[in-house]
């Protein structure tokens, strides 16, 4: 057995190795995409990866624009419905549910919060897909990307939201009480201006999120590469084209490709930044209380 | 002044009502979704199921294979990770609460931040970079254990965070008491720090396999789509999930069978999340008494 | 050999110029003083004066405060606690401390006390169980525990907690005691036992006592050292053998204090 010290000193060492191996993680991460994406950074250039007519990699068009374009509009969208619903929901736990059924709704939404994206996606394709399909073909389409997206963001949404709503000092619920407040008042007069910030983080956290999700979108939106113009019309996002291509990609596609995932990485870190800078302090208590209550 | 207070109490009302239809409305949709799933997957599961292997693409058959090789994929993953995040959770600890330098305070604090952006790296990000490092700079291929490996990246930051909140757990008046008893480090984390931090220690660990099952786009690109039965470690072999993704969108006629696959994968996930967080509660209330 | 304690004396125990401050707070400004090997001194003074940041200073324990900072030297048996070649366990192995809450272990009542034993090597598990057995003894606690120390130690009453406490830094048979008001989250009776154990160590290990009760220090300590909180942090107003602290505190600051105590 070890001396003491020598346990310590080899713990210390071994900690400080694997610190340094996860802080290179995100360095290691940067670097392979960069290498790989090199060659068309090089050879196409930034302007033709931005401004060729659409994306047709085997006939030398790189342009990522529609698929940028379809990215943005699909996880906007999705926001733009996640949102009230989130809303909704936190306001029914904070302010109107009993207890119980409080709880209940809690349990559910980190059950939903669970579900994996690929089940999620496959739910879109055998219900919301069919069901747009009857207002107007194809179905799949930007607009069933949006709905399973919504989905997927919801649960987590909510449950920060929740959390910045219910950070409402205590004096100031009770003096809200003694004056004989309604919750509804608390809630939009008080609570809700005190949230804002941490709201706007939680929605960034979220845009990051749906940006980088692959699996509920490619089973739904139809994957045809196109401007974003109609609601139920099939669109193509970065991460679908990637699931798509990749396998088979090579030389300057596969190259362009990994362009699109550098992309990504750049967006979702700078989300994140973003939002842990807006709103580090109301996220973080948010956390904490929600973290005490589970 | 009374029309106002009326006015006021309609308003109240209609907010009222329209949260609780927003709900309604999410409560709908994930019964839906587990509905449809059960009623359509449900008749397909059976242990004749879980054993046999994918016969005509997957249309008939079972998930075999497929299964042995999620639990290579999550086994692997879990293996190459859990030790090294604790480590870094360890020195997270070490940093914050001892009177470290500044050097290593700050490296902490960085630390964290790059774990925060990391863990929110969409998944077929990681695919990318597992391809281009395990499977080509590697030489691993498509191969089990470059999706294992991927995955292990992937669950780096978010076992670290939850291992690091875990360590958190321990009193601070322990850790003196422990101090004070002229215990090294690693006795107080044996006799002191563990014994309050391992329920969310093993709860972490419980719910980073729900998020490795559950995984897809990371392992597109790295462990292949091959649903043989895998005989070793370098054999592309596909997962649950990918299963779901292939059947549904790949398989003419395949989605009856997604739709087993997807409930039982459903299943699983929500089981393990469902039993990691029931237990916790469990030891958090036998703890309170 | 009996509780080894008997043999050992203690350690001299000396702070020259101790000054601490919390990330550019000052709570101690500049304290010095001695304990001869032996003999206890009792650290009186108002609530923010900087006692606890002093008793923490022999065992380097502020060291686990983050942003805390001592200047100035703690000598224990002559030898600069903080110098670079100083082993920080081996400094606690010498250098007990209780705190003002009991802090047990999360385990039961044996462990607490083999814990210490087997971290240090002391013995094999025949002889640790002697020894715990001896240190339960020595404050009084055998007979209350013997019949269930399987049992968690966290289900002890408060005095007992703090005695077993106690216990498990005797086995480690210090030089220096820091006694950071050991008394004081006890009721009454608790804690008269729990100063009836302290009064057994008299003479055989160094004692630093805090304490706000001055009635516990004329009882406990040799001498007794009042701090005052100043804007720069806790300073030694006056330095007393402590009967004569009690009877005839010289400095109007003393004076008052005593007072105060008496009429309170
Ligand atoms: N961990 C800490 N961080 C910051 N300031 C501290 C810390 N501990 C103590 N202080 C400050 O240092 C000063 C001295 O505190 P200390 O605890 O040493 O006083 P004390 O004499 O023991 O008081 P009491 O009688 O209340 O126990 C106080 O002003 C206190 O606020
Ligand atoms: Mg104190």
């Amino acid at each position: 057995m070890p001396s003491p010290r020598r346990l310590d000193r080899a713990l210390q060492l071994a900690s400080a190795a694997a610190a340094a191996a996860a802080l290179l993680l995100l360095l290691g991460l940067a670097a392979f995409l960069l290498r790989e994406s090199a060659p068309a950074l090089r050879e196409v250039g930034l302007v033709r990866l931005v401004g060729d007519r659409g994306w047709h990699p085997t006939r030398g068009a790189f342009g990522m624009a529609p698929l940028v374009a379809a990215s943005g509009a699909v996880a906007l969208g999705a926001l733009t419905l996640a949102l009230p619903l989130a809303l909704a929901v936190a306001f029914v736990r904070l302010a109107y549910a009993p207890p119980r059924l409080a709880a209940l709704l809690r349990a559910l939404l980190q059950l939903l919060a669970a579900v994996p994206s690929v089940v999620l996606g496959f739910f879109g394709l055998v219900t919301v897909v069919p069901l747009l399909l009857a207002i107007e073909p194809p179905g799949a389409s930007l607009l069933a990307g949006m709905v399973v997206l919504a989905l997927m963001v919801l649960p987590t949404l909510a449950l920060l939201i929740e959390g910045a709503l219910a950070g409402l000092p205590s004096g100031e619920r009770a003096a809200a009480a003694a004056l004989g407040l309604a919750r509804t008042t608390v809630l939009l007069h008080l609570a809700l201006p005190r949230a804002r910030g941490a709201i706007g983080a939680a929605l960034l956290v979220a845009l990051g999120r749906a940006l980088g999700e692959t699996m509920a979108v490619v089973l739904v939106t139809g994957n045809v590469v196109q401007w974003p113009s109609a609601l139920l019309a099939p669109v193509r996002t970065l991460t679908a084209n990637l699931a798509l291509e990749l396998p088979y990609a090579s030389g300057l596609h596969r190259s362009a490709l990994f362009v699109a995932g550098l992309l990504l990485l750049g967006a979702t870190a700078a989300l994140l930044l973003i939002a842990s800078r807006c709103g580090a302090r109301e996220r973080w208590r948010g956390a904490r209380e929600e973290s005490a209550r589970a | 002044m009374r029309e106002l207070a009326m006015g006021r109490r309609a308003m109240e009302r209609a907010v009222a009502a329209v949260a609780w239809a927003g709900t309604l409305l999410v409560v709908a949709a994930f019964g839906a979704l587990l509905g449809e799933l059960l009623v359509r997957g449900a008749g397909e599961l059976s242990w004749r199921y879980l054993v046999e292997a994918p016969r005509d693409a997957g249309r008939s058959g079972g998930v075999g294979g497929i299964v042995v090789a999620t639990g290579v994929l999550v086994a692997l993953a879990l293996a190459g990770a859990v030790p090294l995040a604790l480590l870094a959770a360890l020195f997270l600890d070490e940093a914050g609460a001892a009177q470290a330098g500044r050097a290593r305070r700050r490296l902490a604090a960085a630390l964290r931040r790059v774990l925060d952006v990391v863990g929110s790296v969409p998944s077929i990000v990681f695919g990318l970079f597992g391809n281009a490092l395990f499977c080509r700079a590697f030489g691993w291929g498509e191969s089990l254990l470059a999706g294992g490996a991927t995955l292990a990246c992937m669950m780096v930051p978010l076992l670290t965070i939850a291992f690091d909140e875990a360590l958190q757990r321990a009193p601070a008046a322990e850790r003196a008491a422990a101090a004070a008893c002229a215990f090294s480090r690693a006795a107080t984390l044996r006799h002191v720090v563990l014994p309050h931090a391992w329920p969310l220690l093993l709860a972490g660990a419980v719910l980073a396999v729900a998020r490795a099952l559950a995984e897809t786009a990371a392992l597109l690109f790295t462990s292949g789509y091959v649903d043989r039965m895998p005989t070793s470690l370098l054999d592309s072999a596909r997962s649950l999930s990918v299963h779901v993704w292939d059947l549904a969108l790949n398989v003419a006629g395949g989605e009856a069978r997604a739709c087993s696959a997807a409930l039982l994968l459903l299943l699983l996930v929500v089981a393990i999340e469902a039993a990691a967080r029931g237990a916790l509660a469990w030891l958090r209330r036998r703890a309170g008494r | 050999m009996g509780m080894a304690m008997a043999a050992v004396m203690g350690a001299r125990l000396e702070l020259r110029e101790v000054a601490v401050d919390y990330g550019g707070v000052p709570a101690v400004a500049g304290v010095t003083l001695a304990i001869e090997p032996g003999r206890t001194l009792a650290l009186v003074g108002p609530s923010g004066s900087g006692k606890s940041s002093v008793a923490q200073c022999p065992n380097r324990l502020i060291d686990l405060v983050a942003g805390a900072r001592v200047r100035g030297t703690v000598r224990v048996d002559g030898r600069d606690v903080r110098d670079p070649g100083v082993d920080v366990i081996e400094l606690r192995r010498q250098v007990g401390m209780l705190f003002q809450r009991p802090v047990v272990f999360p385990t039961t009542i044996a462990r607490n006390l083999d814990l210490p034993l087997r971290e240090h090597r002391l013995g094999d598990a025949a002889t640790r169980r002697a020894r715990a057995e001896q240190a339960l003894r020595a404050v009084g606690l055998w007979e209350e525990v013997a019949s269930r120390l399987e049992r968690p130690a966290a289900a002890l009453s408060g005095g007992q907690q703090q005695r077993l406490c106690l216990a498990r830094a005797l086995l480690l048979e210090p030089a220096v005691l820091l006694l950071d008001e050991p008394c004081s989250s006890l009721d009454p009776l608790a804690a008269a036992v729990v100063e009836e154990a302290l009064q057994q160590l008299r003479g055989k290990v160094t004692m630093l006592l805090v304490t706000h009760s001055l009635a516990q220090a004329g009882r406990l300590a040799d001498d007794v050292a009042l701090l005052w909180p100043t804007e720069r942090g806790g300073r030694l107003v006056e330095l007393q053998p402590a009967a004569e602290f009690l009877a005839r505190p010289r400095t109007p600051l003393a004076k008052a204090f005593v007072a105060g105590a008496a009429a309170g």
